[in-house]
C-alpha cells in the first residue's frame, strides 16, 4: 500500500511508540509492526536496523546484547529519556498533521 | 541434506564482503534470520524453505549495505569521512586476517630494521659533536708510501704540531694526546688498577669541550704532577669530599687534583677517567719530544679563522719532510667528526670503539632493502586482491565519490597498516633491542626512539613506506569503471601486465633475498679460511703478561706450568716500520719498510717458528745481543738474490718506550715467513733483534690452562698490588682483527634471514590468492582424473621458475659485490660457486615450503566442495 517516503517517515515515531510498552529486539519489533498496521506494513530488515542505528546515534534509543530464552544472543533495545520525549513530540505531529487532514478530507467530501 | 548452519555461514560469508557491514551488524541480521526461520518452520513451513523465504525477506546484501552506509557515511564531511574510512579499513583487515598479518608483520620487521638503523646511525653519526670548536679541529695522519700503498699512522712526529704552531699562521693551537691503562690509579687505601689515564698537553681543557666543575681549564694542566679527574673517578675516590689539592698516586708518582671535570660523554673518541700533562711520559717511557722520528701521540690542530684546511696540510706536509728528510711523507688532515667513522690507521689504539661508515651504510642499505620487500608484499597483495574490492569502488564511485576520494582511501588503508606494523615494530626493537647492542657492540637505549628529531624521522618513514606500498593499488583501483565492475566483467587479479608486474616484483625480493645469502656464505667462508689458515707460528696457549720486578720474574719462571718463556714482541702485536733500515749497495729511493721487532732465543721455541736459513738468536752467543739481526723471508727477497747472511744492516728505529736508537748489525738467519698481522695485508719486510721487550710470552701447559691464569693472577697481586694485571691470549688478539668482519657476518646473516622471511611471507599470501582463483579449475580439472601431487606440482612450478630466475639474476650482482669485500684481504679464498649452489637450494626449499601448503591444500579438497564454491 504505501509509499516508500512515508514508510520512511513514520519509521521513526513507531520505533519509538513500539518501544514505550518496553524493551524489544530487530525481529518482534518488525512482527509488531506487522499486526499493528494489521499486516499494510512490512518493514524489511534491510530497512530497521540502520534505523535503530540512528536512533541509537542521536541517543534515542540504547541497546545491548543479551541472551535470550531460547538460548540465543540477540540485541535489546529500549528508550531513553531523551527518546521519550521525542516520542511524545512525534506523537503531537503526527496527530495534528492527522487532524488536519482529516478536516482536509470532510471538507472535500463536503464540497463534493 | 539441507544443512541450515551451513547454509548460514555461506549467507554470513556473503555479508561479510560489505564493507558497510559491521560485525555487530551481521550478528544482528543473523538474530533476525534465525528468529524468522524458528517462526516460519513454527508454522509449518520446512527448513529449507523457511530459509530461502526468510533469506529473501532481508533483501539483497548490498541493499542492506547501502541502507546501512545512508546512515552512517555523511558524504562529503572529510573528518567523519576519514573515520569512516579508518573504520573499513580495520574491518577489512579483520575480516583477512591472513593477508593482513602478512602485510602488517612484513611491514613490521622491515620497519623494525630500519628503526634500529637509525637508531644506530644518529648514535654514531653524533660522535664528537659536542666540542664548540668542531668544525675546525682536525687529526693529523701521517702518510708514508709501502710497496703495495699508503701507511697511515695516526701518530705523526711527536715535535710536528709545536713545530706547526710555533711557524704556520693556519694552526692556531695544537694538543696532543694518548691513553695508558697500564699505571692504575691509588688514593690512601683505595686503589682502582684498570682505570684509562689520559696524556695531553697542557692546552687539552681549552682547546676540546670537557667541562671543568671545579679548577682553572687554562692552567688545570701546567703543574707536571697536576691531574684533572672525571666527576665519577673523583667519587670513587674521595666521595663527598672536596678533591681539590687532593694527593693521587698514578704509576709510581704523586699527583695533586688540579680540577674536577664532567665525565666524558659516551659519544666521545677520547675516554679516560682522569688527565696528566704529556711531560710525564718523558719521565715514564723517556719519549724523546725532540726527534722527528719519536712517534707517540696522537696530534690535533685548530685552524685559524678563515685558514684553507688544504693549504695547512700541504705546509704541514712540508714541515714533516723536512723535519725527517723523507720527501715522500705527507700530513692528512682528518676533520674531528671523521675521526670516529672514518679511520682506518695503524695506531689508533685511543681512538675508542671505532664505527665503519661502510659498514653502516652497508647495513642501513640492507634494512631498507627489508622495509622494500615488505612494501613490495603489501603492493603484490593488495593489487592481487583488487578485484575483491573492485564492487566496493564501484558503489563507492556509484554515490558520488570522486577518484580523489577513492586513492585517499586507500592510500589512508595503507598509512594506517604501516602505523600498525610500526607499532608492532616498536615492540620488537623493544624486545631486540639487548641482542642488537651485543653484535653491535653499543648500548642504545630505548627511549632514544622518542627525541623528537628521531622520532619525526621514524613517522616519516613509516608514512613514506605507507604511501609507497599503498599508491599503486590505489591508483589502479581508482581506475575502475564502476559501469564494468557492477556489471561483473571486471576480471582482476592473474591477468595481462598486473601479473607481470607482480611477477616481476617477486623475482626482485627473491634476487635481493639471493644477494644477501651469498654475502652472508662468502663472508663466513673467508672467516672460516682465516680461522683455519696456518699462520706459520704456533700461537696457541701462549700468554702475554708483563712483569713488575726481578723477584716476580722468578716466581713465574721457575713454575712448572710455564713451560717455555720469551721476551719478544708477539705476532699479533702492532708493529712499527724501523724509521730507516739500510745496508750497502741499498738504491737511495728504496723506502721500502722493514717492522722492526723484538725477540730472544726463546722465541723460536715459544712461537713455534721456523728458521730457512741460518741460525737464530743463542744464548751461547754473547754478541748475538748486539750485534745480530734475523730477517724474515720477505725481507730477503728486498734485500736481493744473493744470501742475506753475514750482510751489515744499519738500522734507525724508536724503541718500545719511545727512545730513537741508531745501531749495525749482522745477518745471521731467516726466519720462514709468517703472518705478524691481520690476513688483510701482505707479510711484510721483519727484522728482529734481541733488543729489551716489556712484554714476556709465555707458553703455558694447556691442560692446565685456567689454573695457571689464576696462578698468574696471584703472583700479579702479591708483586704489584694496586696495579692492573695485564694478559692477554696471543690467540685472541690475533682473533680480534676479524671482530669487525665477524660483526658484519653476522647482522647480515640476521638480514638475510629477515628478507627471506618477508620474501617467503609475499609468497604464502600470493600462493594463497592464486590457490582461490584457481578452486574452480582445480576442481574441475580432479574431477576429469588429475592427481592431488600433479595438481600440486602444477601450481608450484610457477613460483619455482621466478625463483629460479631470481637466482640467476642475483649470482652477478652478489659475486660482483663479494669479491670486492675479498680484495680487502691480501690472503683469501675464490668464493667458488658453493655458495651460489646454497642460496639456490636454500630459496628454492623455502619457496617450496612457503606454496606447497596452500597448494596442497587445494589440491585434496572435495572437488564437489570447490565447484560448489563462488
Amino acid at each position: 500500500m504505501s509509499s516508500d517516503t512515508l514508510v520512511a517517515a513514520s519509521a521513526k515515531p513507531m520505533i519509538l511508540a513500539l518501544l514505550l510498552s518496553g524493551e524489544s529486539y530487530g525481529y518482534q519489533i518488525l512482527q509488531r509492526v506487522h499486526r499493528v498496521s494489521g499486516g499494510e506494513l512490512e518493514w524489511s530488515s534491510a530497512m530497521i536496523y540502520p534505523v535503530l542505528r540512528r536512533l541509537e546515534k542521536e541517543g534515542l534509543i540504547r541497546s545491548d546484547w543479551r541472551v535470550s530464552g531460547e538460548n540465543r544472543m540477540r540485541r535489546y533495545y529500549r528508550l531513553t529519556d531523551l527518546g521519550r520525549g521525542e516520542s511524545a513530540k512525534e506523537k503531537a505531529r503526527w496527530l495534528s498533521v492527522n487532524g488536519a487532514l482529516r478536516k482536509a478530507w470532510a471538507t472535500a467530501g463536503a464540497e463534493e | 541434506m539441507f544443512d541450515l548452519e551451513r547454509e548460514i555461514r555461506t549467507w554470513k560469508r556473503e555479508l561479510a564482503k560489505n564493507p558497510s557491514l559491521e560485525d555487530s551488524d551481521i550478528a544482528e541480521l543473523e538474530a533476525a534470520l534465525r528468529d524468522e526461520v524458528a517462526d516460519r518452520v513454527r508454522r509449518g513451513a520446512g527448513q529449507e524453505e523457511a530459509f530461502r523465504l526468510a533469506r529473501s525477506g532481508m533483501g539483497e546484501t548490498k541493499v542492506i549495505g547501502d541502507e546501512f552506509d545512508k546512515v552512517r557515511s555523511p558524504h562529503g564531511f572529510g573528518g567523519a569521512l576519514f573515520g569512516n574510512y579508518v573504520r573499513i579499513a580495520l574491518r577489512k583487515m579483520r575480516r583477512q586476517k591472513g593477508y593482513s598479518f602478512i602485510t602488517v608483520a612484513g611491514l613490521a620487521v622491515g620497519l623494525a630494521c630500519c628503526v634500529l638503523m637509525m637508531l644506530w646511525v644518529s648514535d654514531e653519526a653524533g660522535f664528537d659533536r659536542f666540542h664548540a670548536d668542531r668544525d675546525s679541529i682536525y687529526r693529523l695522519i701521517a702518510e708514508t708510501p709501502n710497496g703495495t700503498g699508503t701507511m697511515r699512522d695516526a701518530h705523526p712526529a711527536t715535535p710536528l704540531a709545536p713545530a706547526a704552531k710555533a711557524s704556520l699562521p693556519e694552526i692556531q693551537d695544537y694538543c696532543r694526546y694518548r691513553t695508558s691503562s697500564y699505571y692504575g690509579v691509588k688514593s690512601g687505601d683505595k686503589s682502582f688498577p684498570y682505570e684509562t689515564v689520559g696524556v695531553a698537553d697542557p692546552s687539552f681543557f681549552t682547546f676540546f669541550s670537557f667541562p671543568l666543575i671545579k679548577g682553572d681549564p687554562r692552567t688545570a694542566l701546567e703543574g707536571p704532577l697536576s691531574v684533572v679527574l672525571t666527576e665519577s673517578l673523583a667519587r670513587k675516590l674521595f666521595g663527598d669530599a672536596d678533591p681539590l689539592g687532593q694527593p693521587v698516586t698514578i704509576g709510581a708518582d704523586a699527583f695533586a687534583v688540579t680540577g674536577i671535570m664532567r665525565d666524558v660523554p659516551r659519544n666521545s673518541h677520547l675516554r679516560f677517567s682522569c688527565v696528566i700533562p704529556i711531560i710525564n711520559m718523558h719521565n715514564y717511557h723517556h719519549v724523546d719530544f725532540e726527534s722527528w722520528n719519536s712517534k707517540f701521540f696522537a696530534a690535533y690542530v685548530r685552524l685559524a679563522p678563515g685558514a684553507d684546511a688544504s693549504r695547512a696540510s700541504s705546509k704541514l706536509s712540508d714541515l714533516l719532510r723536512t723535519g725527517l728528510d723523507r720527501p715522500d711523507m705527507a700530513i692528512r688532515l682528518q676533520p674531528l667528526e671523521d675521526v670516529h667513522l672514518r679511520s682506518d690507521f695503524a695506531f689508533d689504539s685511543d681512538n675508542v670503539s671505532q664505527g665503519s661508515a661502510s659498514t653502516l651504510a652497508l647495513f642501513s642499505i640492507a634494512a631498507a632493502a627489508v622495509l622494500l620487500l615488505a612494501c613490495i608484499n603489501f603492493m603484490n597483495l593488495a593489487t592481487a586482491r583488487a578485484a575483491n574490492r573492485g564492487k566496493e569502488v564501484g558503489l563507492r564511485k556509484v554515490t558520488g565519490a570522486r577518484r580523489s576520494d577513492i586513492v585517499r582511501q586507500f592510500l589512508g588503508e595503507a598509512v594506517l597498516q604501516a602505523l600498525l606494523g610500526l607499532g608492532l615494530a616498536l615492540l620488537l626493537i623493544w624486545a631486540a633491542l639487548p641482542l642488537f647492542n651485543d653484535l653491535a657492540g653499543k648500548d642504545l637505549a630505548f627511549a632514544r626512539l622518542f627525541r623528537p628529531g628521531l622520532l619525526a624521522i621514524v613517522l616519516g618513514v613509516t608514512i613514506g613506506s605507507g604511501l609507497l606500498a599503498g599508491s599503486f593499488p590505489a591508483l589502479r583501483l581508482a581506475s575502475f569503471q564502476p559501469a564494468s565492475v557492477l556489471k561483473g566483467s571486471f576480471l582482476g587479479g592473474g591477468r595481462d601486465h598486473q601479473a607481470v608486474l607482480r611477477k616481476g616484483l617477486i623475482v626482485f625480493q627473491f634476487a635481493l633475498t639471493v644477494f644477501f645469502l651469498i654475502g652472508t656464505l662468502v663472508a663466513d667462508k673467508q672467516l672460516r679460511f682465516i680461522r683455519n689458515k696456518n699462520l706459520g707460528v704456533d700461537t696457541h696457549f701462549v700468554v702475554m703478561t708483563m712483569f713488575r720486578s726481578e723477584a716476580h720474574r722468578q716466581a713465574i719462571l721457575a713454575d712448572p706450568r710455564i713451560l717455555r718463556s720469551s721476551w719478544s714482541t708477539p705476532p699479533g702485536g702492532q708493529l712499527r716500520a724501523a724509521s730507516d733500515v739500510s745496508w750497502e749497495g741499498k738504491d737511495p729511493d728504496d723506502h721500502t719498510p722493514f717492522l722492526r721487532a723484538a725477540a730472544d732465543p726463546d722465541f723460536l721455541e715459544v712461537f713455534r717458528a721456523a728458521m730457512a736459513e741460518g741460525r737464530f738468536f743463542s744464548k751461547d752467543m754473547e754478541s748475538d745481543r748486539s750485534d745480530a739481526a734475523v730477517i724474515n723471508e720477505t725481507a730477503a727477497r728486498v734485500l736481493g738474490p744473493a744470501s742475506p747472511l753475514g750482510r751489515r744492516l744499519k738500522i734507525t728505529a724508536m724503541s718500545d718506550e719511545g727512545q730513537i736508537e741508531t745501531s749495525t748489525y749482522t745477518i745471521i738467519g731467516v726466519l720462514r715467513d709468517f703472518h705478524q698481522t691481520t690476513l688483510r695485508q701482505a707479510i711484510e719486510p721483519m727484522v728482529f733483534t734481541w733488543s729489551h721487550s716489556p712484554y714476556i710470552n709465555l707458553r703455558i701447559d694447556e691442560a692446565r690452562l685456567d689454573e695457571t691464569i689464576k696462578f698468574l693472577e696471584r703472583e700479579w697481586k702479591a708483586y704489584a698490588p694496586g696495579r692492573p694485571f695485564i694478559y692477554s691470549f696471543i690467540d685472541d688478539k690475533i682473533d680480534s682483527f676479524y671482530n669487525q668482519d665477524r660483526k658484519t657476518r653476522t647482522i647480515l646473516s640476521v638480514f638475510a634471514v629477515l628478507a627471506l622471511f618477508t620474501a617467503c611471507l609475499g609468497l604464502v599470501g600470493l600462493a594463497a590468492f592464486i590457490a582461490e582463483k584457481r578452486t574452480k579449475e582445480i576442481g574441475i580439472r580432479k574431477v576429469l582424473g588429475a592427481s592431488a601431487r600433479g595438481l600440486v606440482l602444477m601450481q608450484s612450478r610457477e613460483f619455482l621458475v621466478w625463483v629460479l630466475a631470481a637466482n640467476v639474476l642475483a649470482w652477478p650482482a652478489a659475486y660482483f659485490a663479494a669479491g670486492r669485500w675479498l680484495r680487502g684481504f691480501a690472503y683469501r679464498i675464490s668464493p667458488g660457486i658453493g655458495p651460489a649452489l646454497l642460496a639456490l637450494l636454500f630459496s628454492v626449499l623455502m619457496a617450496l615450503l612457503s606454496v606447497t601448503y596452500k597448494a596442497v591444500r587445494a589440491a585434496t579438497e572435495n572437488p564437489a566442495e570447490s565447484l560448489r564454491y563462488e
